[in-house]
């Protein structure tokens, strides 16, 4: 069957993102190289803009890839344990007739009609998706929260304005990440990390920010029950979605997550600034040095 | 990139971009030495695009002031002026002045406007990270207000449960004061948060501060609830009280005409009578047929108590009987007023007592036999 070009790149993306092992070490790599086509397209930008006020400084930013040798650079692993998911009521799934095919690989088994999930398993994502989180926050990614719990959405909120990041979980306007530009009324930056501390929208359906965030290639971390589909999200983190207890958990995790890593990036801005003034010290002494000479 | 970038580098990746253009990128090998190595910062391409379109502007504003000021100078010239002290009203003269124009409609008329001028603030950094924590939703400054106020009622929720658990009930000092303040509407709510409304939205709002203002414990959140409240403006306005005069009996008397459609009312009350009215010198109260207007009259004097305390001397004409009655009552209410008190006068002035009923007969419409009544079909 022909296809056309376009839709053929962009069911391989999709594919691509279904397969969570092969998206995470293209994310992981990403990282690495994402920041450096960044600077040659911004000098490939400076070459034809005109600006009289950004064109005489040049700004430093810091090197971090480093960070991607270690396992478990930021500690963030041990924050999360199978015992602290049971204690939160993790483990609680839906009905089992509400079972998503493609939930069966998390299932621990069925109890009174009642799935419960396998927590080494979800402890397993959850700390993959507390790491990937971290190393985003590094980076200065925008992470975007989003989730349609009236229940929990002043928490979510909350969370978001605590770390420095960005909360959605009002009413989703169509294309609020694939129209960015007309929906703000302006360029925008799209963010780099969706955060879903639920997958569901109001209406028992998948939010749309699921579908809109694989189109663009944006890396999600969702907690997805027993009656969600995890093939659009690439850090799936099997888990009770409903429950306020278990959401203050998700909430606390990712907040300690997101500051482990921008305290890191801190320290680095911090270094590297004393670098640089150090830099120009010399610099300065050895101009002073020609002159006295 | 400086030299101690060479001896760190472990791998090298090649990726081609659109444009044609390769880049470089390059991954180190330990922790230690990984600040030496330096990236430039980038101006994010949403910042950039801003600071595009601010210059496109500014670029924009400066040639309009410069084709304003020329305009300005011609037409100085043209009137023989001088074109340093020809203002933006002189201009608007001399417009009117050599392009007459006889179009009724002002803004059809030709103009020449000073440029305005109008800044957008930009709502991100340098790197494209907006400042709002709620800026992709849209509507930021709404949905905060409505997370703050959501915050405080959890708050409030929370002090509550320790006064019960106390065994306590919260007193009424606990609760904010409602009744000085009321809430703003939606153009100054809009003014307060700056940011434009959808009528949903306001109402959700509006809903969501009225359930923290009606909570018990509100008192302790009244400096956030005031910021969307303004204070009451009183009703009653300062009132022109007719004077007390005094007879040549030695009885004191206020006098006092009012209207009511084309009827004519003049009231004379005396005090310390036995309730006697007099209608037009001769009549009683039986001067009115209809039941309706005898109790029109008696209404104000019931109202105050004075049944039965004062003596009424009415003088009334024109038109018919209800807007007689209607001019009688109103002249009697404000004949009353000097001789109550402050709160009572409030009372009237919530009853309607004092307001002039501005309802008049409508007029007669050509071709209908009244205001709104056709003549009668005759068939043809």
């Amino acid at each position: 069957m022909a296809m056309p070009s376009t839709l053929f790149s962009f069911a391989s993306r999709i594919l691509s993102l279904r397969s969570t092992h092969a998206t995470r070490m293209i994310h992981s790599v990403r990282g690495c190289f994402a920041s450096a086509v960044e600077t040659s397209t911004a000098a490939a930008n400076e070459e034809t803009s005109s600006f009289a006020d950004t064109e005489g400084t040049v700004l430093q930013d810091i090197e971090v890839d480093d960070t991607l040798n270690h396992k478990d650079f930021f500690g963030v692993r041990k924050l999360c344990t199978p015992q602290l998911l049971f204690e939160h009521k993790v483990h609680y799934g839906h009905k089992a007739t509400a079972l998503d095919p493609g939930m069966k690989q998390f299932v621990y088994g069925i109890r009174s009609n009642q799935v419960i999930f396998d927590l080494d398993i979800s402890n397993y994502h959850m700390q993959e998706a507390l790491n990937i989180a971290a190393h985003i926050a590094l980076r200065d990614g925008i992470i975007l929260f989003v989730a349609r719990l009236p229940h929990c959405a002043n928490l979510i909120e909350s969370t978001a304005k605590e770390c420095g990041e960005f909360a959605h979980t009002r009413t989703w306007r169509m294309g609020t990440l694939t129209d960015i530009k007309s929906v703000q009324k302006m360029e925008c930056r799209t963010p780099d990390l969706v955060i879903f501390p639920s997958t569901q929208s109001e209406f028992g359906k998948e939010h749309p920010a699921v579908h809109e965030a694989a189109k663009l290639n944006i890396p999600t971390i969702a907690i997805v029950d027993s009656n969600c589909c995890p093939d659009m999200i690439t850090y799936p983190v099997p888990g009770n979605d409903d429950t306020p207890s278990a959401i203050q958990l998700y909430c606390d995790l990712f907040k300690e997550a997101i500051a482990r890593g921008k305290k890191e990036r801190v320290k680095r801005v911090a270094l590297l600034e004393q670098e640089i003034a150090t830099e120009e010290q010399q610099r300065q002494s050895k101009l002073s040095w020609k002159v006295v000479k | 990139m400086n030299s101690l970038a060479s001896n760190v580098l472990r791998c090298s990746m090649r990726v081609s971009l659109p444009h044609g253009k390769q880049a470089v990128a390059y991954m180190s090998k330990s922790i230690t030495d990984n600040v030496s190595i330096r990236k430039r910062k980038t101006i994010s391409k949403a910042m950039r695009s801003y600071i595009d379109r601010v210059k496109q502007f500014e670029e924009g504003t400066v040639q309009a002031k410069e084709e304003y000021e020329t305009g300005r100078r011609f037409l100085a010239n043209i009137m023989g002026e001088d074109p340093a002290t020809f203002s933006a009203e002189d201009v608007n003269r001399a417009i009117e002045y050599l392009l007459p124009s006889g179009l009724f409609e002002k803004t059809a008329r030709p103009e020449m406007l000073p440029p305005v001028e109008y800044k957008q603030s930009a709502k991100f950094d340098n790197t494209g990270r907006p400042f709002h924590f709620l800026f992709y939703t849209g509507f930021p400054h709404t949905y905060e207000l409505q997370h703050e106020t959501v915050k405080r009622i959890n708050k409030a929720d929370a002090l509550l449960d320790l006064i019960h658990k106390k065994g306590h009930t919260p007193e009424k000092e606990h609760q904010m004061d409602l009744v000085s303040t009321e809430w703003k509407n939606k153009k100054e709510i809009q003014e307060t948060i700056n940011e434009c409304m959808k009528d949903s939205h306001f109402e959700r709002t509006m809903e969501t501060l009225e359930s923290l203002a009606r909570h018990p414990m509100s008192a302790s959140f009244s400096s956030f609830l005031t910021n969307y409240r303004k204070p009451v403006i009183k009703q009653v306005a300062e009132m022109k009280l007719p004077s007390i005069q005094l007879d040549a009996d030695g009885r004191s008397f206020v006098e006092a005409t009012r209207r009511r459609k084309h009827a004519v009312a003049t009231v004379v009350i005396r005090t310390s009578g036995t309730g006697k009215i007099t209608i037009n010198g001769e009549h009683d109260i039986l001067y009115f047929k209809d039941v309706q207007a005898r109790e029109q009259i008696l209404y104000p004097l019931q109202f105050t108590g004075m049944l039965e305390k004062v003596d009424l001397d009415i003088t009334v004409e024109g038109n018919g009987s209800s807007a007689q009655a209607g001019a009688a009552r109103y002249a009697t209410a404000v004949a009353l007023t000097p001789l109550v008190n402050e709160d009572k006068r409030n009372e009237m002035q919530i009853a309607g007592l004092l307001n002039y009923d501005r309802r008049e007969a409508e007029r007669k419409k050509t071709g209908k036999r009244g205001a709104r009544r056709s003549y009668t079909w005759l068939k043809r």
